[in-house]
């Protein structure tokens, strides 16, 4: 999990790590917004594969790329099979199973697509965002969007915080485990108990010591920031480009067809 | 009753995926929805954030305290658990452990943290969806959990089988809420209630023992808090418990 988690990718040099953080974030949510509102599936299903194949070609391993998508994309498929057989009334096709008769049904399959392909085209996008954006420039770049900085501070605590206290974890888990201690379910249930006990209470030390490191750095009850670099011409006009393609795209798939 | 039975068939085939549907991935809810679920789950933030800014200016070390623990929960709730019945593995919330830690309000800035990490950093729910998923892990999770707690010990409940009754209840109410928003975006022209019964029937196998589990994991992780430094305990209640023993 700490490989996929940690900024392991993100701090690698292509392209797109060098873009600024605050247009990256503001033009994937804007792009989300496009998604979640089109009743077209080409449109998600294009920034699906724009994002798969830019995932490919800054060399992100397959695997990371298999272990972030496939529970969002198998999930999309589930979706698309409940809504086809749920949602609408004409009946498209009809068949039994073990007994039960099932009714496949022409608005659910409509319904089921787009659903289907809106999870793909959104979830491909924030993956590639995740991969390619250090967290703390994330961070930053929701602070810039106008996110309380108190939310940001904590969620950049927890994010610290998820690192220091995981290796614990790991050690802890480890010697519960080589102990037989999840051997059995009533055994592993009090193992876990215990564990998650554990870590609070490393938890509730740690928070002792950073609050005491941070005291000695000066620390006066708000986390100061750097400002941002401000953004050059060549950012805006990137930026610009970005929003006229999806616009074009948006225009001709959307309202056009 | 062959329509309800089959759409009970249906939900049960897909059973082992529910454990991801845990929170709702971005695209599932059409936009109206995802802004509804965003404007019920605002307001809960900001008595969250405003509780923080009271803990903050009293003193000690509330924030670091919030942020650690909140780190610990987000831990805890990626801990992957064998899900007997599905066969699936599947997560614990936490929220009900937290909600007993560190009260109601915090667990919401904390939840809404984990959930934002987990929608950015594992693809596991959406930020879209961030409304729906705090609103049914934050804000339902929390208030649960902590009002079974509480109730469970006004009643003469020990604290162990309350903290037990707090995890499972937070857990269900979670997966309850979730099935709710589900369903209310997806059923489309077909009736709401087959689509809240095959969301929800869907999550029984996974959820149903897991919530138990979750009662389990919480009520050991209270008893063994709760001899060792038990005066974590009282943060939920206002106190200051930094600067003192080891903390």
């Amino acid at each position: 999990m700490t490989k996929l988690f940690s900024d392991y990718y993100s701090v690698r040099d292509n392209f797109l790590t060098r873009l600024d953080a605050r247009l990256k974030l503001l033009f994937a949510l804007i792009v989300m917004g496009a998604i979640i509102l089109s009743n077209n599936p080409a449109l998600p299903w294009i920034f699906f594969f724009l994002s798969l194949w830019t995932m490919f070609l800054i060399g992100l391993p397959r695997r990371a790329i298999i272990g972030r998508l496939s529970g969002p994309l198998g999930f999309a498929l589930v979706v698309f099979v409940l809504q086809s057989f749920l949602a609408g009334k004409t009946p498209l096709y009809n068949f039994q199973l073990f007994g039960f008769a099932f009714v496949v049904k022409s608005e659910g399959v409509r319904l089921g697509i787009v659903t289907a392909s809106r999870m793909a085209g959104s979830v491909a996008l924030f993956v590639l965002l995740a991969f390619v954006t250090p967290a703390h420039k994330l961070f930053a770049g929701l602070r810039s969007l106008g996110v309380p900085s108190l939310w940001v501070e904590i969620s950049a605590l927890m994010y610290r915080g998820v690192f220091v206290l995981l290796e614990s974890f790991g050690e802890m888990y480890n010697a519960q485990k080589v102990r037989l201690g999840f051997s059995g379910k009533m055994r592993g249930m009090q193992t876990g108990g215990t564990l998650a006990g554990a870590v609070i209470i490393r938890a509730a030390e740690k928070s002792a010591s950073t609050h005491e490191a941070m005291l000695a750095r000066g620390y006066t009850g708000s986390m100061p920031y750097a400002p941002l670099p401000p953004l050059g011409k060549r950012d805006y006009l990137r930026y610009a480009g970005a929003l006229i393609f999806l616009s074009a795209l948006f225009f001709v798939l959307e309202i056009g067809s | 009753m062959k329509r309800l039975l089959s759409v009970w068939f249906l939900a049960l085939i897909f059973a082992p995926e529910s454990a991801f549907a845990m929170h709702i991935a971005d695209g599932i809810l059409p936009a109206g929805w995802a802004l509804f679920w965003w404007i019920v789950a605002a307001p809960f933030l900001w008595l969250g954030l405003a509780r923080l800014k009271e803990r903050v200016a009293d003193g000690g070390n509330a924030k670091a305290f919030t942020g650690l623990v909140g780190s610990a929960i987000f831990i805890i709730s990626c801990m992957p658990i064998p899900v007997p019945i599905s066969g699936s593995t599947s997560h614990p919330c936490g929220t009900g452990i937290a909600a007993v830690l560190i009260g109601p309000r915090l667990t919401f800035v904390v939840a809404s943290v984990a959930l934002t990490l987990q929608a950015i950093f594992l693809a596991h729910g959406g930020f879209t969806t961030l409304g729906a998923n705090f609103f049914s892990m934050g804000v339902m999770g929390g208030l649960v959990g902590y009002s079974v707690f509480n109730l469970g010990k006004r009643f003469g409940v020990s604290p162990v089988r309350s903290a037990f009754m707090a995890g499972m209840l937070s857990d269900w109410a979670t997966y309850a809420t979730t099935s709710l928003e589900l369903s209310a975006a997806l059923h489309g022209d077909g009736p709401f209630g087959t689509m809240f019964l095959a969301v929800l029937t869907a999550f029984v196998p996974t959820q149903l023992p897991l919530g138990i589990m979750e009662g389990f994991m919480s009520a050991a992780a209270f008893k063994f808090i709760n001899e060792r430094r038990p005066e974590l305990f009282s943060f939920s209640s206002g106190k200051t418990v930094a600067n003192e023993k080891a903390i």
